[in-house]
């Protein structure tokens, strides 16, 4: 039992850890990708290099207003 | 082409870690002596190749070409933004720098405190060098099986991955000093930009998107991701100097 909380709690870590908001952003995208392939949107490899921006500007904001505070 | 990016975000990626797990091994080896850390660095180097051997054919038969590049773009995308977000942080002042100096200093101190056996190997020597190199050499791996088993170049991934930590060793061994001076910092920022650059490719192709000109778009994305980082430094940093601003004295 020991064993199997240790390695959750170290993949736990690994994807999500500090940054929440990062793994949300990238299954915001996974999901976006897959209604985007659902509804055959003409340009979707536009969205995920947008979406992974957007992402790593609001994790950065969010640093700096809890530096600030 | 995207092999020469390959071995290259591999080997950057190891090369950042072996530093870090260099500081260690001197700090145990200045304590404890070389033998108890090259026996921990050896120990934990196995262990990894291990993983690599067990972990990386049973991904590539044992999972569908399309659900792997999924479930390894995703991964390769978040290990590559934490990456990416902690070099911005760095770069803008916002987050100190990695101190390999500090570091070493530490692990001195409490090697120290730890007194010495009269064993060849130190035991308590060898568990912070195994542990020291071990944890750092996971991070490598896991970029290893993710790029590798999705490019198709596992071997040459982990022979890349490999001969980056002996050099480093190397080098770090015939100055027998910490290496300070490697711009870690702007070495984790271009593994980070590759790593997303390969995740978003990777990710959107196993969700059945088609790129524009194929593997050449990885190219594309890598200069894209660069320039946005670039220009979140700049915004991070001229934030911070606004903030500076208003929280000094008048």
């Amino acid at each position: 039992m020991r064993i199997v909380r240790g390695f959750g709690r170290f993949i736990w870590d690994l994807l999500i850890g500090e940054t929440p908001g990062i793994t949300a952003g990238v299954a915001t995208l996974v999901v976006a990708l897959g209604v985007s392939d659902l509804l055959d949107v003409s340009v979707p490899y536009l969205f995920a290099p947008l979406v992974v921006v957007v992402t790593l500007f609001f994790s950065l904001r969010h640093q700096l207003k809890g530096t600030s505070k | 082409m995207s092999t020469t990016v390959v071995i290259l975000a591999v080997a950057l990626a190891s090369a950042v870690e072996m530093v870090e797990a260099f500081t260690i091994l001197l700090a145990v080896a200045t304590t404890k002596g070389w033998k108890t850390s090259l026996v921990g660095a050896v120990s934990a180097l196995l262990t990894l190749a291990v993983i690599v051997a067990v972990l990386g054919p049973a991904l590539v038969h044992g999972v569908p070409i399309y659900a792997l590049r999924t479930v390894v773009g995703v991964i390769t995308l978040i290990f590559g933004l934490q990456w990416v977000r902690k070099a911005i942080l760095r770069s803008s002042g916002l987050k100190a720098l990695h101190d390999e100096d500090a570091i070493y200093e530490r692990e001195v101190t409490e090697l120290n405190r730890s007194g010495t056996t009269k064993s060849s190997v130190d035991p308590i020597g060898f568990t912070v060098a195994y542990k020291g190199t071990f944890l750092e050499g996971l991070e490598v791996v896991i970029i290893v099986l993710t790029l590798g088993t999705t490019s198709g170049h596992l071997l040459t991934a982990s022979l890349a991955a490999t001969v980056t930590a002996l050099f480093v060793f190397g080098v770090g061994a015939t100055l027998s000093r910490q290496l300070s001076k490697v711009p870690e910092n702007k070495m984790k920022m271009g593994v980070g930009v590759m790593l997303i650059s390969f995740g978003t490719f990777w990710s959107a192709e196993g969700l059945q998107v088609h790129w524009p000109y194929s593997d050449l778009s990885i190219v594309g994305l890598i200069a894209f991701y660069a320039v946005a980082s670039y220009l979140l430094v700049l915004y991070l940093q001229g934030s911070r100097s606004k903030l500076d601003r208003k929280i000094a004295p008048r």
